[in-house]
């Protein structure tokens, strides 16, 4: 009991657990405020509904038509019974009546990944406290005592799951509560069906039961994780047992993510730790894996697999502890131990700077956690994906016109525009006779060929005109753009370029919540990575030492260097998704005119081109970052131990982010 | 030359060092007194660690805050603190240590190997220290001190947790090396000074009480047979006379 108390009621975990829920509960109100094209809402979502049925029989329809194909005959063979077993399971859903109802937050609540990571992060922290004894030398005293095995074990076991379900209950609980209020009035007792997401899913639950079970399989799949990592440092060291866990778990993302549904490999990507921390496919996809010829659905394979490790992982790690010898260094820590002795004689001495990199960037975790930011803030751009609703008729105005707005240039969109108006009554005039023609024609000659001819001119000018009337009504929306840019040329003396709006308002303005979530990435990313900068010296009581070495006092001036540079770094490369994804949709054109010509822009004081001032405002986020960057550097100074500082900065610069958020709805 | 003149170290009303005037040539130098005797202050002031009061201390006649880096260049200092990052490994942070010392890289490398060789961690300098036994990191702060050979060697307690035959070899080492450079050994084992020790600098209460030559120390006082006697009985002496 004291053993979970130590861990669990303690107050540098449950401070943890109040920062990792603060970044959970944080994020997630971004996401609900960026995501404004989440799932089907409105006719879209009635089309949905009413097409459920044709779904369901049109996919019993297929379900027949395979079973009656020569190639699924054989009844032994795993496709076979595949397909008989979609045909019950989908059979089992007619009458299954989907219902309207708010449904955004479900569907955020589902595809939100951060938490994923934060769960993550607390099953290792709850791991390597347990292993502080082997840290402190403590390893064989604790082994010594009466309860210091498989008592000390169990309760360790206990407290992992403990810990590992409260922490996932907290968080996806958080994120649950976030969008229920986010997005109030879903009805949770209707078909989980009524989620246009979970089209493929057979099982017959209601939203909240889907909620539930969801949560359920998130703890348990937490669980399982954190065991794996401690039965492996019951086995071997504290360092290999990590490196196995990192690279069992890094393997096992790497297959979930890359390996496709209908690859043979199925299994692998689905029946995977990761894939259950992740959660959704089980209920989303439906997919049948084949267990010895036998099709499963994804879901209770998983759930299986974690109940198998769930009793597996702890046996094991009972039979290791059980044992009258205290852990020691087998064959292949053994041979490690001397491919790292041999590459330790060989390595080359580094120079000051280097040093400062590796304590900062390696020994600290500082690049992984860097890396790992700007992984979750690509994985969260792809989330919101930009759509192209730009009108052609006003974008070929801007091709057409591009360049400076002159009074010539104007005055030849006025010109093009009186010619259009004067081509459109001329059409509308030849339409007009057409019409009576043909009525005369109809009325005089009903069999008559012309008619047919007639008609056909007459679809044809009335095309034209309608042809006209739209490029008449792009120009018009371009117009007084050129009309206030010449206004502004003539006012300030400074010229300006007829540019198309959407593109250079969308990346300045109007994503402005996708800059704000990445703000928020990288100010999370930076205050970790550099949180432990001095602290690390004085828990190493280093500072006597480097205060009394001939270049001591230059390592701060390399860690301010390292902490600057790769602030900056991180802010540019989180900031850059942005500018890309933006790229890809709304090409970047004419960077080389004034600034002012993006209408957002006007007031700027300086002449600069777009260039220039996108490479100011990105330097600028980069400074940001830094300075960020340096201030979590002089907390860490001040309160000298790592989780503290993180508390500290997170109060400071992550609760007014929060705040706004809230606030800013 | 190291040059202590009237060095005198307060924290608010209490005199940590009072006035202290000695002067190091080369050769090892023992630092004897009990708990609070100023003797930590003392090495923390002449490593520039903190700020004295008062007085002056002169490297080859040249202060030592005005000499800054070049001062520091010459000094190596294990403090009592025992400081080490526990997630290095022993190799490393000689290379570490030796890259704060501004040594060539090559040099660095050569030195490296050398003293794991002297302190006997070769076999175990590819290991974290955070898996040394309290000897081991002991020796391993002997060898960074030592690194870049400094000319001023300043130990503070390097003998603590070794085994005596550890203890011995490097007394012996410590003595060679004190020929060429001057070495200060500041320690509650009075053993390790008594044989190599040129002169012992006794202090009681921030005060110098003795600076002398163990073996002048020892026939001074006929009751005592040897330095642990002598400093039982100053330390003894100081404390009646103050009560």
């Amino acid at each position: 009991m004291r053993e979970f108390l130590r861990v669990i009621w303690n107050k540098k975990t449950i401070l943890f657990a109040m920062i990792l829920l603060l970044i959970n509960v944080t994020f997630c109100l971004f996401q609900c405020n960026d995501s404004k094209e989440i799932t089907l809402t409105g006719d879209a979502l009635t089309e949905y509904l009413n097409g459920y049925d044709d779904f369901l029989a049109e996919t019993m329809d297929n379900v027949s038509g395979m079973l009656g194909n020569s190639l699924f005959a054989k009844q032994d063979s795993f496709a076979r019974k595949n397909i008989e077993k979609s045909a019950v399971d989908y059979g089992a859903l007619s009458g299954l009546v989907p219902e309207e109802g708010e449904n955004r937050g479900i569907v955020i609540y589902t595809r939100f990944q951060l938490t994923h990571f934060l769960v993550l992060g607390f099953v290792i922290y709850l791991v390597l406290r347990f292993l502080e004894e082997e840290k402190k030398g403590l390893q064989l005293l604790v082994r010594s005592t009466a309860l210091g095995r498989i008592p000390l074990f169990l309760w360790r076991v206990v407290t992992l799951l403990f810990g590992a379900a409260a922490i996932s209950f907290l968080l996806y609980g958080s994120t649950l509560l976030v969008v229920q209020l986010r997005y109030p009035g879903a009805d949770l007792g209707r078909a989980i069906q009524s989620v246009p997401e979970f089209l493929k899913s057979t099982y017959q639950i209601s939203i909240r039961e889907y909620l539930f079970y969801d949560m359920l399989c998130k703890a348990l799949a937490a669980s399982v994780t954190g065991l794996l990592l401690y039965a492996l440092s019951v086995f071997t060291t504290p360092m290999v047992a990590l490196v196995a866990f990192s690279v069992a778990v890094g393997l096992e993302y790497l297959c979930y993510l890359t390996i496709v549904p209908t690859s043979v490999l199925a299994g692998v990507k689905y029946v995977n730790l990761c894939a259950m921390l992740v959660g959704r496919d089980g209920f989303i996809n439906y997919l049948n894996l084949n267990f010895f010829g036998k099709p499963i659905l994804i879901l209770e394979l998983q759930l299986w697999f974690a109940l198998l490790l769930l009793i597996v992982l702890p046996l094991l790690g009972l039979i290791a502890c059980a044992g009258n010898r205290a852990k020691t260094v087998g064959a292949l820590a053994s041979r490690l131990d001397k491919i790292l002795a041999w590459f330790s004689r060989h390595r080359r001495p580094v120079g000051g700077f280097t040093w400062e990199a590796r304590k900062l960037l390696g020994k600290q975790m500082g690049f992984v956690i860097l890396l790992l930011a700007a992984y979750l803030a690509y994985s969260a751009s792809l989330e919101s994906r930009y759509a192209d609703l730009r009108n052609p008729y006003e974008m070929m105005w801007y091709e057409e016109f591009a360049g400076p707005i002159t009074e010539d240039s104007v005055a030849a969109m006025e010109q093009t525009m009186a010619d259009m108006e004067e081509d459109r009554l001329k059409l509308e005039a030849s339409i007009a006779r057409l019409k009576e023609r043909l009525t005369k024609l109809m009325m005089e000659k009903p069999g008559d060929p012309a008619i047919s001819y007639v008609g056909q001119e007459l679809e044809k000018r009335e095309d034209q005109l309608m042809e006209l009337l739209k490029k008449m009504a792009g120009l018009n929306i371009v117009l007084p753009r050129a009309y206030s840019g010449l206004e502004y040329t003539l006012e300030t003396g400074r010229e300006l370029w007829l540019l198309e709006p959407y593109t250079y308002q969308l990346l300045l303005e109007n994503d402005s919540k996708t800059y704000e979530k990445n703000r928020l990435y990288i100010l999370l990313a930076v205050v970790a990575a550099f949180s432990g900068c001095m602290a690390y010296e004085y828990k190493a009581k280093m500072e006597p030492v480097l205060r009394t070495s001939y270049r001591g006092k230059r390592t701060v001036v390399y860690k301010v260097v390292i902490v600057v540079l790769f602030s900056a770094l991180t802010a540019l490369g989180i900031h850059m998704i942005q500018f890309v994804q933006i790229g890809k949709v709304f090409p970047y054109h004419s960077m080389d005119c004034p600034v002012q010509s993006i209408e957002c822009m006007r007031d700027f004081p300086f002449s600069i081109s777009i260039t220039g001032y996108l490479c100011l405002l990105y330097g600028w986020r980069c400074l940001y970052a830094a300075a960020m960057g340096l201030f979590t550097m002089l907390v860490s100074r001040l309160v000298k131990d790592r989780v503290a500082c993180i508390a500290l900065c997170a109060a400071g610069l992550l609760v007014p982010v929060f705040l706004s958020a809230v606030l800013g709805g | 030359m190291l040059e202590i003149k009237n060095l005198t170290k307060q924290y608010g009303a209490f005199t940590a060092l009072d006035g202290l005037t000695v002067t190091f040539d080369k050769g090892v130098y023992g630092l004897l007194g009990p708990n609070g005797a100023g003797k930590s202050t003392f090495l923390n002031l002449i490593t520039d660690n903190i700020k004295r009061t008062d007085g002056s201390i002169l490297y080859d006649g040249k202060e030592i805050l005005d000499m800054g880096a070049a001062y520091r260049k010459k000094l190596g200092y294990t403090p009592q603190v025992k400081g080490m990052y526990e997630d290095f490994t022993a190799r490393d942070f000689l290379h570490y240590i030796g890259s704060l010392k501004g040594m060539k890289r090559k040099e660095c490398k050569r030195q490296t190997e050398e003293f794991l060789e002297i302190v006997n961690l070769s076999k175990a300098a590819h290991q974290k220290i955070g898996s040394f036994s309290g000897g081991m990191k002991q020796r391993t702060l002997l060898a960074a001190a030592m690194l870049g050979k400094p000319e001023i060697l300043i130990l503070d307690e390097p003998t603590v947790g070794l085994d005596p035959e550890e203890r011995h070899r490097l007394r012996e080492y410590i003595a060679s090396i004190g020929k060429d450079r001057t070495v200060l050994l500041a320690t509650h084992i009075v053993g390790d000074i008594e044989s190599i020790a040129e002169k012992v600098l006794l202090l009681v209460k921030g005060k110098l009480c003795r600076f002398d030559s163990p073996a002048t120390l020892i026939s001074e006082l006929p009751e005592c047979n040897n330095l642990e006697d002598v400093y039982l009985h100053y330390a003894g002496i100081f404390k009646s006379h103050l009560e």
